[in-house]
Order: structure tokens, then sequence, then C-alpha cells
């Protein structure tokens, strides 16, 4: 696939997947993630909305969650940690004031 | 001149030419260069210093990046040398310096790799990081 395909391809999937109802189950569930670990989602919406439009995009074309900021490999093993919140989040957030990615932010 | 003279000047001047075109091609790159697999290992060659920019289309950070690297193209065009590589269709390279997250950027001088930048930085930060290898 060259580079103008990997778009289109994009463009697709974020077009079936971006839809409103999407984004708002997964700010729902962002929300509630920050919640039960006591950090917070950054207050920067385009930033937020950015992620979760990414994860939407990770989840159509990999099946799960993976965080847009880390490289998915197709090992599942090897991958496994990158699912959102990914296993660097809390020590991000603790350390830095949020997780590499931006969407959790300290509460 | 003997004419064999003549065309051997002719051939030299055409070189010179050739290499003068090049070097001020190189001089004035003030944007990062799109790369990919195929040419990675040229492209590190191409300059002094080279930076090249491992990013992704969905990752925020990349994007609030990329403005940074094109300003810094500018500030140090004829210096410092910097590409874009998009991690998804560029398997290889990811695998060969292990890149788990994005933004990354690969820091080479003259040729050999010399270490990763990971994560966003503003520009002045980014700018000092950089300058160190010159």
């Amino acid at each position: 696939m060259n580079n103008w395909e990997k778009v289109f391809e994009d463009c697709r999937i974020v077009d079936a997947m971006s839809s409103e109802a999407k984004i708002a189950e997964l700010r729902r569930w962002a929300k509630q993630v920050a919640a039960e670990r006591g950090v917070k989602l950054n207050p920067d919406e385009r930033l937020v909305e950015a992620i979760l439009k990414g994860l939407a995009r990770n989840e159509e074309k990999y099946g799960k969650r993976y965080c847009p900021c880390r490289v998915v490999t197709g090992d599942l093993e090897a991958d496994a940690p990158k699912v959102c919140p990914c296993t660097w989040m809390m020590e991000d957030v603790e350390s830095k004031g949020r997780c590499h990615c931006g969407l959790f932010v300290k509460g | 001149m003997a004419e064999d003279d003549k065309e051997l000047e002719a051939i030299k001047q055409r070189m010179l030419k050739e290499l003068m075109k090049e070097r001020e091609v190189e001089k004035v790159v003030d944007r990062p260069l799109e790369i990919t697999d195929a040419d990675f290992d040229q492209f590190v060659k191409r300059a002094p210093v080279v930076v090249v920019d491992c990013w992704a289309t969905w990752c925020p950070p990349c994007r609030m990046l990329a403005p940074v690297i094109d300003e810094l193209a500018k500030r140090l065009a004829g210096r410092v040398l910097f590409g874009k590589l998009d991690v998804d269709v560029n398997p290889a390279t990811v695998a060969k310096y292990a890149i788990m997250e994005v933004p990354t950027l690969l820091v080479f001088k003259d040729g050999k790799f010399m270490g990763k930048i990971i994560g966003f930085r503003p520009l002045p930060e980014l700018e000092r990081m950089i300058k160190a290898y010159l």
C-alpha cells in the first residue's frame, strides 16, 4: 500500500468510526478511566478529540484501542501494553503531568 | 589548445558546475523532506547532521511537533538536514531503530546514529538539543 492509498484507507476508517456517537462513547469511556485512576482528561478539547479519533481508528483497524502515539507491531504480546490506558500512563502522568499522547493529565 | 584538451576542459567545467549545483541544493534545503525505508540509509549521509522525525498520522504530539521541525529546518538550513518518516508505512526503519512511540527523532552525525529524542519538545529546547550535535 503506498502513502496515498494509506491516507485514503485511513480516511475511510475515520469516516466510518469517527461519527459523533462513536467519539461520544469513547469520551464517556475515557472519563470513566480517568475517574478510576485519579487523573483527568486533558482540558484541551481539540487534542482530546484528535486522540479519541486515533483510538477509534486503531480499534477499527486492529481491534484494540491502541494509543495512537505508540507503534503497533502486529505482535499481540508486545503490543498489549500499548492499549489505552497504556502501561506507562500513570508513571508518565505522575512524572511529567500528562501521559505520552496527552489524553490524561494530573488530577 | 588541442581538441582533446578543449573537450577535457569542457568536461571539467561541466562536472564542477554539477558539483556546485549539488552543494547549493544541500545548502538551501530549508524544509523537512519526506523519506522512506528505501532511501533512509542514503539520506542520513547527505549532511553532517541529519535529524529524522518519525511520526504517525493520528498522533497529536506529532502534529504539534511538525511546525517546530519546519521552523528548525529554516533556522538550521545548510547545517542540519531534516527528514520525515511515516512509521505506519516504513516498518524496516521502525524495527532497525526500535521505535516504540512517536514522535521520535533519530539523530545522525556523519552518517552515524547518535541517539533518539522521544516525545514533543518546545522549539527552544529542541533547538538546543540539536545544536549540541553541531
